[in-house]
């Protein structure tokens, strides 16, 4: 499978400010040099530790914030958006209020928004609540709705950041099934994700990132192959600095 | 154009919040502004009675004027930063944000403005074809009110410690845009420095119109769009330089 490419990352860097005090601001660079390239109808899956920069590369990604250095380059016109589950909330409005609001937040027309509803209601579950103030609603019916409305929005490029499941366990094989449908279909995914199970079942490709560098990029097997094997060795010198740590206070001497 | 729903969607959303957030709903649009006029009517109409006659229709058209421009403003200088949920997790360019208070708030406006007419025809004031200047006055007060509210929502979220600035400046700005009395009454020299502040000539055209039966000075109105447009012009520069830059700012 060797479809056109449809966006390309040319080492791109981005730096966040943050205030340390009066006057003062550090610099914190989230992504530096990171290259890869996306192609039509693939999932490319992200991996790495926390804090290693892969929600700031799904928001580059998304066009939410543009890097400092670096291009990125799509190569036609595409909505990319993530699957963001709580969008705007105005919660004195209903929930149906709120699904028009995320909709047209997130690329539609006032035209589809309205031709969905129905799907977004019933897919939602939520039935005669639909009508009522968000403000009534348990979190896990917020986040129903969010997912619902996020789902029928359909961009381009579905960009997930670790949602997977959301509500009770009805709703979490509903929506976990739906995204694997639309992961599985010809659309364009980028997924972020811990579980190397998930990635290893969904993606074609992987990205793997640490502390905003990258490190590999390939097949699926082949990245998470050198991950697993990076992450054991890790594991393994941790254990015999703390073994050695434990001897030293047994044994002063 | 993408973005018209978002707005459109926008305003009516805010307006529908207002709505279902009270318990009279809408009709606290008119309760409130009849309130706010009522208590500068106690103080200046009754409490310190100023001897000049009309001096209570001079200071509400004044009072309606101005806060069409102040709430405006103010909420558009915030509406960055009360969006910022959004901004974070969605590509909208930013000058949506700004452009939906001031829409609603505007359309707060009109009912308000309804009410002044309703309470000038009232006080035996006798409408005239000068009334229909209304339009293109309040067309120039628009554009004033965006230029302004778009520089400041594009500046707050760079630099937050301007609110206390704003604040200020905006009270200072309510002092010399003759709210509490009539620019006309000034003596000469004064006049011209106090008619540099955009507001002030805005709300004299006002008083003109429906005070005086008088056309407004078309002159001094271009004066308004004049300063307006150079204001419009960095704020949209700023507005789309930063369009990708405020969701790393904004931490």
């Amino acid at each position: 499978m060797k479809n056109d490419v449809i966006l390309t990352a040319d080492r791109i860097s981005l730096c966040y400010r943050q205030r340390t005090g009066v006057l003062r601001y550090e610099k914190f660079w989230a992504l530096k040099d990171v290259s890869f390239e996306l192609h039509e109808g693939e999932t490319l899956g992200l991996i790495g530790g926390n804090g290693a920069g892969k929600s700031t590369l799904l928001r580059v990604i998304a066009g939410i914030v543009e890097p400092n250095h670096g291009r990125i380059q799509r190569h036609k016109r595409l909505v990319a958006s993530l699957l963001a589950l709580n969008v705007g909330f105005k919660t004195d409005l209903s929930g149906r209020d709120n699904a028009i609001i995320g909709g047209l937040l997130l690329g539609l027309s006032a035209r589809q928004v309205r031709a969905r509803l129905d799907e977004i209601r019933e897919f939602s579950g939520l039935e005669n609540f639909f009508e009522q103030p968000v403000a009534s609603y348990s979190t896990g019916m917020r986040a129903r709705l969010g997912f619902s409305v996020a789902m029928h929005a359909d961009p381009d490029i579905l960009l997930i950041d670790e949602v997977l499941g959301v509500g009770d366990q009805t709703f979490k094989d509903r929506s976990q099934q739906a995204m694997q449908e639309k992961i599985r279909s010809n659309k364009t995914v980028v997924l972020v994700s811990h579980s190397l199970e998930a990635v290893s079942k969904l993606c074609d490709r992987v990205l793997w990132i640490e502390k905003g560098k990258s490190i590999d990029c390939g097949a699926t097997d082949q990245v998470l192959g050198h991950y697993d094997r990076v992450i054991k060795e890790v594991v393994r010198e941790q254990r015999k600095a703390q073994r050695a740590a434990l001897m030293a206070k047994a044994d002063p001497a | 154009m993408k973005y018209r729903d978002i707005v459109l969607y926008g305003v009516y959303t805010d307006l529908r919040t207002e709505v279902a957030r009270r318990f009279l709903g809408f009709l606290w649009w008119i309760i409130e502004p009849v309130m706010y006029m009522g208590a500068f009517y106690i103080v200046f109409g009754l409490a310190l009675r100023q001897n000049t006659p009309g001096y209570v229709p001079m200071l509400l058209s004044g009072m309606v004027v101005w806060k069409w421009f102040d709430g405006s403003v103010r909420l558009a200088s915030n509406a960055l930063s009360a969006n910022a949920g959004i901004i974070q997790q969605i590509y909208v360019p930013k000058y949506v944000f700004a452009l939906i208070p001031i829409l609603s708030n505007t359309f707060k406006f009109l009912i308000i403005l309804g009410l002044l007419i309703v309470a000038l025809l009232a006080s035996g004031h006798v409408p005239s074809v000068h009334w229909l200047g209304l339009l293109p006055v309040m067309l120039v007060q628009l554009f004033l009110i965006v230029s302004i509210g778009f520089l400041l929502a594009a500046i707050l979220p760079l630099a937050p410690d301007l609110k206390q600035v704003v604040d200020n400046v905006l009270m200072l700005m309510m002092f010399l845009s003759g709210v509490f009395f009539s620019v006309d009454h000034l003596p000469e020299k004064m006049k011209l420095f106090f008619n540099l502040n955009p507001m002030a000539p805005v709300i004299t055209a006002y008083r003109d119109m429906l005070l005086h039966n008088a056309w407004p000075s078309w002159l001094s109105l271009a004066y308004v769009i004049l300063v307006s447009l150079p204001i419009f012009a960095v704020a949209c520069g700023l507005l789309h330089y930063y369009d990708r830059k405020y969701a790393k700012l904004m931490l």
